[in-house]
């Protein structure tokens, strides 16, 4: 009995380091390697954020003082959109450990309406990012924050989300997929979505017209429709709920906003991601 | 070390041990994107932190070490932990259906399902001495234990499959 044969057989087919991840993990190492020079704006910033931290504090102080007290946070948190429960975060590092709150209901209501002004500011700060918080009746003791605990849990989730977000798909795009012209005529692009520690890969396609421009002398988009999308890879389910098309660019560039429903392992995500196709001086899409 | 000494070495690590690494990573965390992105990490930390290695393991040893960090720190993060609650959850929900199946399933596994359905202290001993062919030894410095840790893990993972195996009749050599 060779076991390691008999392992083998467990896993799926042919897992193999392929020459496009190497590339990939040399491209990550050579930018990462690559000396910064940004000293200078890096200061500025510093400066900057010492400044603005400054002039907040007492705007701060003062709505601490007029707000009444809470303590841990429960969100139903939604990524162009995830639909997730957020934990009771315990990022809050230069404050105080959190005691439980014993609060009112009239306190609690009050606070509740505070948590969802401040999530509605904050999901203004990336389209199609939307948060929820959990109903209040649903709400634990150990749940309640200050509204300030909560709007500092809050950005720290979002600042992290975001930049992970944005590593990861980055990462992969370092060498992207080849645009692919299907036998109907549609084209099909690939781009990658984010849910918090999931990376997946999705195809657009999309039938796209173009035509001779006298003025610009190039061929320029002047139509798309039918974008349809799949997970490159059936792992979860996708579902496509709608979409936009902009034409951007001169009529160079079709920007796609795409809406869907993406299930995993019992959790469920809504998402929104924008993608673009764009058109050369002949015509081609790419 | 100089940057094309460390360009080297990424470049034979990468070469000799990237598809064994890749498949002992999926065996930790069971999913393929995942499982990618894990084996990226691993391969940058490894360059990285090449300034820093002493030599006093192997280069095999020492990128193993990595891996195998890299999903032990994974599988303690609140998402894959809310993924195992959310599967547990559902297993507990068709608790009878898996009772009724769960003989004969037994008696149709074979090693390598024997061994997965093992605690991860047993399957990993199991996969890094069987497949990726690590000594007791290089399993204790990967594993960060004693040698005598890991013999016993070795021995109670091999009896754990061997039993199952004979319940199922079917007779196995280690």
């Amino acid at each position: 009995m060779n076991i390691k044969h008999e392992l083998e057989r467990t896993l799926p087919a042919s897992i193999k380091l392929s020459e496009k991840e190497k590339a990939n993990i040399r491209t990550k190492i050579q930018k990462s390697d690559q000396p910064k020079y940004h000293v200078k704006p890096l200061i500025v910033s510093i400066v900057a954020a010492i400044l603005i931290g400054i002039s907040l504090l007492p705007t701060i102080q003062s709505v601490e003082k007029a707000s009444p007290p809470s303590n841990d946070t429960s969100m139903a948190i939604t990524d162009e959109g995830h639909q997730q429960n957020i934990e009771p975060s315990a990022q809050s590092v230069e404050e105080p450990p959190k005691e439980p709150l014993s609060l009112t209901d009239e306190e609690k209501r009050q606070y509740y309406e505070q948590y969802l002004e401040i999530i509605e500011r904050a999901m203004q700060k990336k389209t199609g990012l939307s948060f929820g918080v959990v109903p209040i009746e649903e709400y634990k003791d150990e749940y309640w924050i200050t509204p300030q605990q909560f709007e500092n849990d809050v950005e720290s989730w979002l600042e992290e989300h975001l930049a992970t977000e944005r590593e990861k798909i980055d990462n992969m795009l370092i060498t992207p997929e080849p645009v692919i012209t299907n036998t109907d005529g549609s084209t099909t692009k690939t781009t990658y979505i984010y849910f918090p520690d999931i990376l997946k890969t999705i195809e657009v396609t999309g039938h796209f017209e173009t035509q001779y421009n006298e003025v610009y002398d190039r061929q320029l988009f002047i139509k798309a429709d039918n974008i349809s999308t799949k997970l490159a890879y059936p792992r979860g389910t996708w579902e496509q709920t709608s979409y936009r098309v902009s034409l951007i660019d001169g009529g160079r560039t079709y920007s796609i906003r795409i809406e869907g429903n993406f299930d995993y392992n019992g959790l469920h995500f809504e998402k929104a991601f924008t993608i673009e196709f764009n058109c050369d001086v002949n015509g081609k899409i790419y | 070390m100089t940057s094309d000494d460390k360009e080297q070495l990424l470049y034979e690590a990468m070469e000799q041990h990237g598809d064994y690494l890749k498949r002992l990573v999926y065996t930790y965390v069971k999913e393929l994107q995942k499982t990618e992105d894990i084996v990226q990490d691993v391969f940058i930390k490894f360059y990285k932190s090449l300034e820093s290695f002493e030599g006093r393991s192997s280069i095999k040893t020492y990128l193993y070490r990595i891996a195998v960090n890299e999903c032990q720190n994974y599988l303690k993060s609140w998402h894959y932990r809310k993924l195992e609650v959310t599967e547990k959850v559902r297993t507990w929900l068709k608790r009878e259906s898996l009772e009724v199946d769960y003989l004969q399933k037994e008696q149709n596994q074979s090693i390598g399902e024997l061994v997965s359905s093992l605690p991860i202290k047993y399957r990993e001993v199991l996969w890094l001495h069987y497949y990726v062919e690590l000594s007791i030894t290089e399993m204790a410095d990967v594993l960060k234990c004693s040698p005598n840790t890991i013999k016993t893990r070795l021995a109670r993972g091999r009896k754990l499959a061997k039993i199952t195996i004979e319940e199922g009749e079917i007779e196995y050599e280690y």
